[in-house]
């Protein structure tokens, strides 16, 4: 047992899936006071655990899922780490999700599991209250992710069981394939899809009814109902609960925040068919917690009535499917991008990385450098049929699927270097849809960020949108290059203490003030915490993950954007004229961040400050 | 008094004519969320842009109100 730090069962699973074992594990308490818990934990093990040599699609990688102190002792805190070295960038792999599968995994007593080596045959892991056993899956593998999961429940007899699974697309190992949790939320960023089927490990299902202590019950009641209340008082809050993250479509496309046609095009005239308002105008429409052991007061996932699609409530697409596979791909039909996005959470795929290599793929195709003979059909912008045949073709590693398979940078390298000078990814993983030439701040997240171009390691869009952090000292709207560093920095720390933690970012930035978080992390786990306290944690944990990258043999000139930003303006819409200063920017990022511009290592005496227990060298 | 035709987003087919005592956005956006009873944050597109709060419309202007959500 963890006999300091609440919020814990303070034990992880140990499985080797190459032996067939599983045991049991002490967390270190060190640990949590250091990284907190779910991707900061999950990465400190993975550093001691994965080398330079590491083949990530090999029985040496490592996959750690764990979830954080805030997960099932608090609201709005759903947030499970799927943490490893990703197939698609070699680094770093990260992708954190929401839903009930790490509450679950909490009752059923284990704070996390750490998955080695790889069974011979499809195995699935069964941890029930407290007990843990791997089971035969070879009557599983090959099916989808609802089959799956409908199949381990009713193997269980227990429909309360929540499951983690992948579809064909982690079996066939494609390097954008998804976990999928309870049927409906996706751990896509990075390939951790492939990472399980590369381990045949087909699912994860967990059940359990225990509950972790925390430090001050009487105290968390309280800070509870006040954390519960404020998303229906803030505006964010309010426009999230409204029409979940499908709503922002509309006014980024406005302001010049989406993708369209890989990323050459300002204006999308047919985006009104496919916004969130619309579609649950459309469609019959309703909002749920992202799990249903999550308690929520945003309730920010929506679902539809598709009579073209199914009888049954379909998830509405998310602001990143809808831009990354509508905008970018210039699907202007709702009921496309519902089928897509279907197909795609099915099939066990990431809905950003899909729409980006698909993009490139259409340009590729645009060029004459992919042919229709190489496909077996024509491949134009705005063909939602075409796409849904590709996706399927890219998950079963079919044709020319199988070449995209490998993500776009691979993808890119094997067709030649024409095709890789609009190959849109950063470190390998394709890029999320906030526009890195209208809110260079991102341009910047997503060029440093530990896992590559995402949105989730600094959501800086928010800040230059006016969601700002006064309790930071960031009062207003960043407007020159060094504000801009300075809230990237901020940021992305903050996002690695959230991530760690367990709780969903859309519940804290423009909800709830940092002074709140440390109040509520306190009572959880008896740390003694301030804001200052908050943002330095998620400071040693970005600068671990960068210590990890260092160690992957990550090279400083990864950390840029694809010369499209830097070099190509849109010729119209809100931001004709505009690229992304990236390199002034990375100047000063590395001088306030104390990294060297040779090599992108950091200081001994920065992290020696941080307090981290590993070395910079 | 200045009047303003409105949508409010996605009811495009629906236009509401408005009297303001200004042409400032912000307090347009103002006057408009309490008339039409909004909640959160609002915006104002003319000719497929966000209006900033410091702009001015015009007399006569054809807008269209829409909802910010910032989603992730």
């Amino acid at each position: 047992m963890c006999p300091v730090v609440f919020g814990f069962n303070g034990k992880l699973l140990d499985v080797d899936l190459s032996r067939g074992e599983v045991k049991t594990i002490g967390l270190r308490e060190d640990w949590c006071r250091l990284y907190v818990g779910g991707s900061g934990y999950a990465t400190r093990l993975l550093y001691d655990l994965i080398s330079r040599e590491t083949e990530p699609l090999s029985p040496d990688n490592v996959l750690v899922i764990m979830t954080g102190p805030f997960v099932d002792t608090f609201p709005i805190s759903p947030k499970t780490a799927f943490v490893t070295k990703s197939p698609l960038t070699g680094y770093l792999g990260k992708s954190i999700v929401g839903g009930s599968f790490g509450a679950m995994l909490k009752r059923a007593g284990f704070d996390g599991i750490v998955l080695r080596g790889a069974s011979r045959k499809p195995v699935y892991l069964a941890v029930i209250d407290g007990q843990a056993e791997i089971r035969d899956a070879s009557h599983l593998w090959g099916k989808d992710v609802l089959e799956t999961s409908k199949i381990i429940k009713e193997e269980l007899n227990n429909q309360k069981a929540k499951v983690a699974a992948i579809g064909p697309a982690g079996e066939n190992l494609v390097r954008i394939a998804a976990v999928i949790t309870d049927e409906r939320r996706a751990a896509g960023r990075t390939g951790v899809g492939a990472v399980m089927g590369s381990k045949k490990l087909k699912a994860i299902a967990a059940y359990g009814s225990r509950k972790v202590n925390v430090y001050d019950r009487e105290r968390l009641v309280h800070l509870m109902r006040e954390h519960l209340a404020a998303p229906l008082k803030s505006p964010r809050g309010i426009g999230l609960r409204s029409y979940g993250t499908s709503g922002g479509l509309i006014s980024y496309a406005m302001d010049g925040n989406v993708p369209i046609k890989n990323w050459t095009k300002g204006v999308f005239d047919k985006v009104d068919n496919i916004t969130g308002q619309t579609l649950q105008k459309v469609y019959k429409s309703r909002g749920v917690a992202c799990g249903t052991e999550v308690v929520c007061s945003i309730q920010c996932h929506k679902e539809l009535q598709v009579s073209g699609v199914s009888e049954e409530w379909e998830k509405c697409p998310e602001f990143e499917t809808l831009a990354l596979i509508g905008t970018n791909l210039m699907i202007g039909n709702g009921e496309s991008l519902v089928k897509i996005n279907r197909l795609c959470d099915r099939l066990g795929l990431d809905t950003i990385s899909t729409g980006g290599v698909i993009a490139w793929a259409m340009e590729a195709y645009e060029k004459g450098l992919i042919r229709a003979e190489d496909l077996g059909f024509e491949l134009k912008w705005g063909d939602g049929e075409a796409v849904l045949r590709l996706v399927e073709m890219i998950a079963y590693r079919r044709g020319l699927g199988d070449v995209l398979a490998e993500g776009v940078k691979r993808a890119s390298q094997r067709i030649g270097p024409e095709a890789e000078k609009f190959a849109i990814h950063v470190k390998g993983l394709e890029l999320p849809a906030h526009h890195p030439r209208r809110y260079h701040s991102m341009g910047l997240a997503y060029a440093t960020s530990n896992i590559g171009a995402s949105h989730l390691q600094g959501m800086t869009m928010l800040v230059e949108r006016g969601i700002l952090l006064p309790e930071y000292g960031i009062s207003e709207i960043p407007k020159d290059i060094e504000s801009k560093v300075r809230v990237t920095i901020i940021h992305q720390n903050l996002c690695a203490f959230l991530d760690s933690a367990g709780l969903c970012k859309f519940g804290v930035f423009g909800i709830v003030d940092f002074n709140k978080i440390a109040e509520e992390y306190k009572a959880i786990t008896g740390i003694e915490a301030s804001k200052e306290d908050i943002l330095m944690t998620g400071e040693r944990i970005w600068y671990l993950e960068r210590l990890l990258n260092l160690k992957l043999g990550l090279r400083v000139e990864e950390n840029t954007l694809p010369k499209r930003f830097v070099e190509e303006p849109l010729e119209e819409g809100p931001i004709k004229g505009v690229t992304c200063p990236i390199n002034q920017l990375l100047e000063l990022f590395y001088r306030y961040r104390e990294l060297d511009p040779r090599n992108g290592y950091p200081s001994e005496e920065r992290i020696r400050k941080l307090g981290l227990d590993i070395s910079v060298s | 008094m200045p009047t303003i035709k409105v949508r409010v987003y996605p009811d495009l087919e629906n236009v509401v004519t408005v009297e303001v005592n200004t042409l400032v956005v912000k307090e347009v956006l103002e006057v408009l969320k309490d008339l039409l009873r909004l909640q959160g944050q609002y915006a104002i597109v003319k000719n497929g842009r966000i209006l900033s709060n410091d702009e001015y419309i015009s007399d006569d202007d054809d807008i269209t109100l829409i909802q910010v959500v910032e989603g992730g």
